[in-house]
């Protein structure tokens, strides 16, 4: 009998990892070791501006990766930095744009079906 | 000639900009949509508008002036995302306990928010309560008092990739308003010079302004 969790993580390797869709995602953990992977890029949310009412487009990127990709995985440890980069557009060749895994934010996704989702904070270099 | 909230108005907005320094921008109005990446960093900024005027009941006549209180909003924006060295981080050449240190090193996006805001009010409070500028550019006795009466600051907010951290310092001017009257109905001059006779240089009589 085939087990659906198990088989839906599996399929990650198309349906995130895939090259269809998938963008190349690198990420530096508190250890200082990079780890290059594929994965899932929105770059931008559609949110209501609360003065307003009206629709605003925000430029808010998420990174859905895979989690057995990954060793240590982003979110183990309380209060870590990682430091992602992604393509700064949705081309898997484009030149990859800094951000941080900002410890303010929880990771989020389906943790029971194996990925993991980033919410990124925007970094620049320090003076 | 404008009333003189308006002209407190210009001035503040002018020497706020004349002070900027590159270090934020101004706009006189409130300005609606507002981008985080607008008021990032040095592009913070500062609006200036005036929002209300208290007018003591008194009685009083025509063409005369009133005092007035008139408040002044300074609206404070900022926005900031997280600072690290991207430097050691992107480079080959560095270690992984270089680049664990760097993580370790992160400025945080509401850190930096919260400070850049602390900051901006610090140099707004500094140009508004300037003792060379109490007469915030009007003549004589018509500014009495004025008074930056507080500064508070929101919740920071969460726009995307970035960190928004807003505030407002109020301004309370205590003025001298002129009434002069609508422009749309001209005044009327009437001459009702009496001539007296004998009178050869005509410098009996009354003239009368009709308003």
């Amino acid at each position: 009998m085939v087990n659906l969790r198990k088989e839906i993580e599996e399929d990650l390797s198309f349906t995130l990892e895939g090259e269809d869709f998938g963008l190349p995602v690198e990420l530096i953990g508190p250890d200082g070791l990079k780890q290059s992977v594929t994965g899932q890029v929105l770059f931008d949310t559609v949110r209501t501006d609360p003065e307003t009412g009206q629709p605003v487009l925000t430029g808010n990127p998420v990174v859905t990766v895979r989690r057995s990709s990954l060793s240590p995985i982003p979110g183990d440890t309380p209060g870590e930095v990682w430091q992602v980069r992604i393509p700064g557009r949705p081309d898997p060749d484009a030149d990859l744009v800094d951000y941080v895994a900002s410890p303010v934010h929880a990771n989020t996704g389906g943790a029971s079906i194996g990925f993991l989702t980033l919410h990124l904070q925007k970094a620049s270099q320090t003076p | 000639m404008s009333m003189v909230f308006r002209q407190v108005k210009s001035y503040l907005v002018a020497q706020l900009e004349a002070e900027a320094a590159g270090r934020y921008q101004v706009a006189g109005y409130q300005k609606q949509v507002i981008s985080a990446d607008d008021v990032k960093d040095a592009l913070r900024l500062v609006q200036v508008f005036w929002e209300r005027t208290d007018f003591p009941a008194a009685s009083y006549r025509q063409s005369e002036t009133r005092t007035t209180e008139a408040t002044f909003r300074i609206r404070l924006i900022t926005a900031a995302g997280a600072e690290i060295d991207l430097v050691t981080l992107n480079s080959d050449a560095s270690t992984s306990a270089q680049k664990k240190a760097a993580l370790l090193a992160i400025s945080n996006a509401a850190a930096r928010a919260d400070d850049s805001f602390d900051e901006l009010a610090e140099i707004v409070y500094q140009i508004i309560e300037d003792a060379t500028r109490r007469k915030l550019g009007t003549s004589g006795g018509i500014v009495s008092n004025r008074r930056l009466s507080s500064i508070d600051k929101d919740e920071i907010e969460e726009q995307g990739d970035l960190v928004v951290l807003t505030g407002s310092a109020v301004l309370t001017v205590r003025l001298e308003e002129s009434i002069t009257g609508g422009t749309t109905t001209p005044l009327t001059t009437i001459d009702l010079t009496l001539t007296q006779e004998g009178d050869d240089v005509g410098k009996a009589g009354v003239e009368v302004t009709h308003i």
